[in-house]
């Protein structure tokens, strides 16, 4: 085997068992890729007869990839216009880091408080105190309804933080920009306060009446 | 603040330039978002600064383009078209930019607007123009007038005067974006607006500099694929600014990328940790191909 071949490979090299069991494409032989550059030194040398998966189009190695931003991308788009939703989320991203970099040059020389610059933790971190811990199943017993508390996974959780996030900022006035409003609603669930974090608390409340109706989860 | 190359060798020019000639017309020209405007807008600065007298467009696509249903028959000029908004929106940032050489100058002859109303014989030019924003429907002629008259003056050397256009190609292109009620596209040519702007920039007036650019950004039905001078303004607009001084604006050079990155550290402006190391920096610059506007876009979200 060529050394370009084999260099090829070590970027493709494995690090877990396959996820997906059903309609996958691949047999359950094949690997996970990893994209790093590190891999070149650290990993090898590797077994080469190892099946590795081809990498997505959109993983990168660069610092600019994050699954969780591009996951919201996909849950802000509309009618396929992704490139609309990434410009939306860069602004937004700007946005926030315009209003935390003027609190830093406003603010008094000397005493500087702790101010978090860097939108990308400030977003892990609204979308993590997004989050909800239980939610509500419907169920039908003897001719009636009855929501039933349930924990939640966590594909779940995160979609009902991006989703509540992003209706929050629609139902804003319609004259603002869309970008800064989710950058308000970020800045928010941020300081664990505003709509969202409420939001997730009325959910848990109400989770705590219907505590009677916990029986009839049989999943 | 970085004064790049190019607006440093145009303020370079307009020092050494013997102002008892015409005046030396410039045009900045490079590809989308490699800093022409910037350029502009340093040499306006360093103008302002030293007292000159500011006639600037701040885009000449966007005429063509904004304000579509801004047209009435013209006043004065029979077969073409007036745009009081545009024009009353020009006069309200020239009366700012320049009010105090307005109180100085005087108008040489009597203007009558209507019937009634009329400016007299050495009157000062604000007068001229305060009867542009109180009547919109005289401001394109008010705009007339004020070019006119500062053509005229220029030779007594009370004043320097610099003419800055943004995107002058504007004022040499085909179609608008009006559309009169019956379906007729109203062209360049039948505005007067255009035609003010296109006459004062022949440039037969002394005591000053011409400095454009040319730019095929929010221009309307004309060709986006090169940024060269002759290929935007096309032979006849060509022919008009002959002969000029084109001013070339790369991308960036090694040491102005490497300044501008220390800029945007400085402000707090780069927040991601890899951002900041050297093999962040060399992946900016890759990405950004060294073009000041990608740089910016890429810069701005992380």
């Amino acid at each position: 085997m060529s050394t370009s071949l084999l260099k090829c490979m070590v970027v493709f090299w494995c690090i877990s068992r396959v996820t997906q069991v059903r309609h996958s494409r691949y047999p359950p032989t094949f690997v996970e890729p990893v994209v790093k550059k590190e891999s070149f030194e650290t990993e090898l040398p590797f077994d080469v007869s190892t099946p590795v998966k081809a990498a997505p189009l959109w993983r990168t190695s660069s610092f600019t990839y994050d699954p969780l931003i591009l996951k919201f991308i996909n849950i802000i788009q509309k009618k396929g216009e992704k490139d609309l939703a990434s410009y939306l989320m860069r602004k937004t991203f700007e946005q926030i880091k315009l209003r935390q970099v003027e609190k830093v040059n406003t603010a008094p020389p000397g005493d500087l408080p702790e101010i978090e610059l860097n939108p990308k933790k400030i977003f892990h971190e609204a979308i993590e105190n997004s989050k909800p811990l239980l939610g509500l199943q419907n169920v039908e017993r003897g001719g009636r309804t009855y929501q039933v508390p349930t924990p939640l996974k966590e594909s779940r959780r995160r979609f009902l933080a991006m989703k509540w996030l992003i209706e929050a900022a629609n139902n804003k006035e319609p004259v603002i920009p869309f970008y800064q409003k989710l950058a308000d609603e970020l800045m928010d669930a941020y300081q664990n306060t505003g709509a969202v974090v409420k939001r997730k608390n009325d959910l848990h409340k109400q989770c705590e009446a219907n505590r009677a109706y916990a029986h009839f989860r049989w999943w | 603040m970085m004064v790049r190359r190019p607006a440093l060798e145009v303020i370079d020019y307009i020092r050494q330039t013997n102002f008892d000639q015409l005046a030396i017309k410039y045009v900045i020209y490079g590809r989308k978002g490699s800093g022409k405007t910037m350029t502009l807008n340093h040499i306006i600065h360093h103008c302002q600064a030293a007292g000159w007298l500011i006639v600037h467009i701040p885009t000449a696509n966007g005429l063509n383009l904004k304000n579509k249903y801004d047209f009435i028959d013209s006043v004065s000029h029979e077969g073409m078209y007036d745009q009081p908004t545009s024009s009353t929106d020009w006069l309200k940032q020239f009366k700012l930019r320049n009010e105090r050489f307005l109180k100085e100058l005087k108008t040489t002859e009597k203007y009558v607007w209507n019937k009634r109303e009329s400016t007299e014989k050495d009157q000062p030019l604000l007068s001229v123009l305060e009867q542009g924003l109180t009547r919109p429907k005289n401001a394109t002629d008010v705009i007339g007038v004020l070019l006119k008259e500062l053509q005229l003056q220029s030779y007594n050397k009370q004043f320097k005067m610099l003419y800055a256009i943004k995107a002058v190609n504007g004022l040499f292109a085909e179609e608008t974006a009006f559309r009169k009620h019956g379906g007729y596209i109203i062209p360049v040519r039948e505005l007067t607006l255009h035609m003010h702007f296109r006459n004062f920039l022949e440039g037969d007036w002394i005591n000053g500099s011409i400095v454009t650019t040319v730019d095929y950004n929010l221009s309307y039905r004309q060709p986006k694929f090169y940024y060269t001078p002759f290929y935007l303004l096309g032979k006849k607009g060509f022919d008009h600014m002959d002969p000029f001084i084109p001013v070339f604006v790369d991308e960036y050079s090694d040491k102005e990328f490497e300044s501008q990155i220390a800029y945007y550290q400085s402000k707090h402006w780069i927040q991601d940790e890899e951002a900041n190391t050297e093999a962040g920096k060399l992946y900016l610059k890759k990405l950004s191909d060294m073009n000041p506007a990608e740089l910016d876009k890429l810069v701005s979200w992380i």
